[in-house]
């Protein structure tokens, strides 16, 4: 395991994973003041350089036995609102709490796990997505391994 | 006759002396900016041929880290995994790797075999300006930022290859080349694919402005969740709809 640390946001990333810790890129018809949000990636497959914040254009590649986590911060704004009232990242996740209706899009044979939650004063989604029934054996395990050493700091919320 | 001779001879060595002088000032002006001059690989020295010039250091490398120069942080593992690494170690400085940034942009890149992930890798911010390296780097293929990478593999200049074995994690090949062509011949004979140098170009035709166009219109349509293939893509045809109150 390697620590990854960047943006307010650091953890460990297991042998053979990947990682990217990234600002969210301005859009068009953004605000003047809209503020961009950090977020991470880790994929236990190559991720392609072009791809949505919620795993878009790289989900699509993905094998039965392969996982894609994404870590969103939504801001200060979102903290502790309704959606965003649990406390904490979830430290470990539930093989029944997956399913293709947690997904963003449905693809076949996939299932996803969504949570939302504040941590250190920002909104925060954990988004897991399984490239198939497999890998509730082989990846959830090692997910929830590493949500423990998922760190996040008030640094991230800098625009 | 004579007087043309020594005039000639006085501006050989005035043009002689000036270019003298330039470059001394240039070698200056660099020390005073902090940068190293770019050291850039004569092709003679190291050039590639799978015969002969083709090296194995046998180094183990486990990922690489670094940072693109759009300011992401990256970690890509080079072991433990089933796909093979290229990659190939370019600088914006030297003249060399001009023309395979250029091919880069231009997706004049030869396919690569689907087991292998290219990773262009330049030095780190301190040595080179993130912005330049941003205005050279292609949308879809990856560059890191790293000195670190670039001295855990020794390497000695640019532009510079390296394969690694992705079960392993180990240096099979390196060397360095002109042109992807070149390349292929590396990724042939590290792989023990040969058919790799029969590669072919992709979309070789498509200008860079397309392709950057194509991957912003991706990009927006993959965040609003409209993923490849999505019926919201086909619409039906204005021929095929039925307006109301009119014969069908």
């Amino acid at each position: 395991m390697t620590i990854h640390r960047a943006l307010g946001i650091s953890v460990d990333v297991p042998r053979g994973w990947e990682a990217w810790i990234s600002r969210m890129a301005p859009q068009p018809g953004d605000h003047v003041e809209e503020q961009h949000h950090p977020y991470l990636h880790l994929a236990s497959f190559p991720l392609p350089p072009v791809r949505a914040h919620y795993g878009g254009g790289a989900v699509e590649r993905m094998r039965p036995d392969d996982v894609f986590v994404a870590v969103l911060d939504f801001g200060p704004d979102a903290a502790n609102t309704t959606l965003f009232a649990q406390s904490g990242l979830p430290r470990r996740l539930a093989r029944s709490g997956f399913s293709a209706r947690q997904l963003q899009r449905m693809l076949p044979g996939q299932l996803g796990s969504q949570h939302f939650c504040t941590v250190a004063g920002r909104g925060i989604v954990l988004y897991v997505v399984l490239g198939g029934r497999v890998a509730l054996s082989t990846k959830v395990p090692m997910v929830n391994a590493l949500l423990p050493s998922i760190v996040l700091t008030r640094e991230g919320v800098i625009a | 006759m004579v007087i043309e001779a020594v005039v000639l001879l006085g501006l050989g060595f005035l043009v002689a002396g000036l270019l003298a002088s330039y470059s001394g000032l240039a070698e200056r002006v660099r020390r005073v900016e902090g940068r190293a001059p770019q050291q850039s690989i004569r092709p003679d020295a190291f050039a590639l041929s799978p015969a002969s010039g083709l090296s194995e250091s046998g180094v183990t490398i486990a990922r690489l880290v670094g940072q693109t120069p759009f300011g992401d942080e990256v970690v890509l593992p080079s072991a433990g995994v089933d796909h093979d690494l290229l990659v190939a170690f370019l600088s914006s400085g030297c003249t060399s790797c001009g023309s395979l940034w250029a091919d880069l942009r231009e997706a004049k890149l030869p396919l690569l075999p689907e087991y292998l992930r290219l990773v262009v890798v330049t030095r780190g911010a301190t040595d080179e300006s993130p912005a330049a390296i941003a205005d050279l780097a292609p949308s879809d293929v990856d560059v890191l930022m790293s000195t670190e990478i670039w001295d855990a593999f020794s390497t000695p200049g640019s532009p510079y290859f390296a394969y690694v074995e992705g079960a392993t994690g180990r240096v099979v090949g390196e060397g360095t080349a002109l042109t992807w062509t070149q390349v292929l011949a590396l990724v042939a004979t590290s792989s023990g694919d040969g058919t790799v140098a029969a590669g072919v170009g992709r979309d070789l035709a498509k200008p860079r402005s397309d392709r950057e166009r194509e991957n912003e219109v991706d990009l927006l349509l993959l965040n609003a969740g409209i993923l490849p293939g999505d019926p919201s893509l086909y619409p039906t045809p204005v021929t095929e709809v039925t307006l109301r109150g009119e014969p069908s």
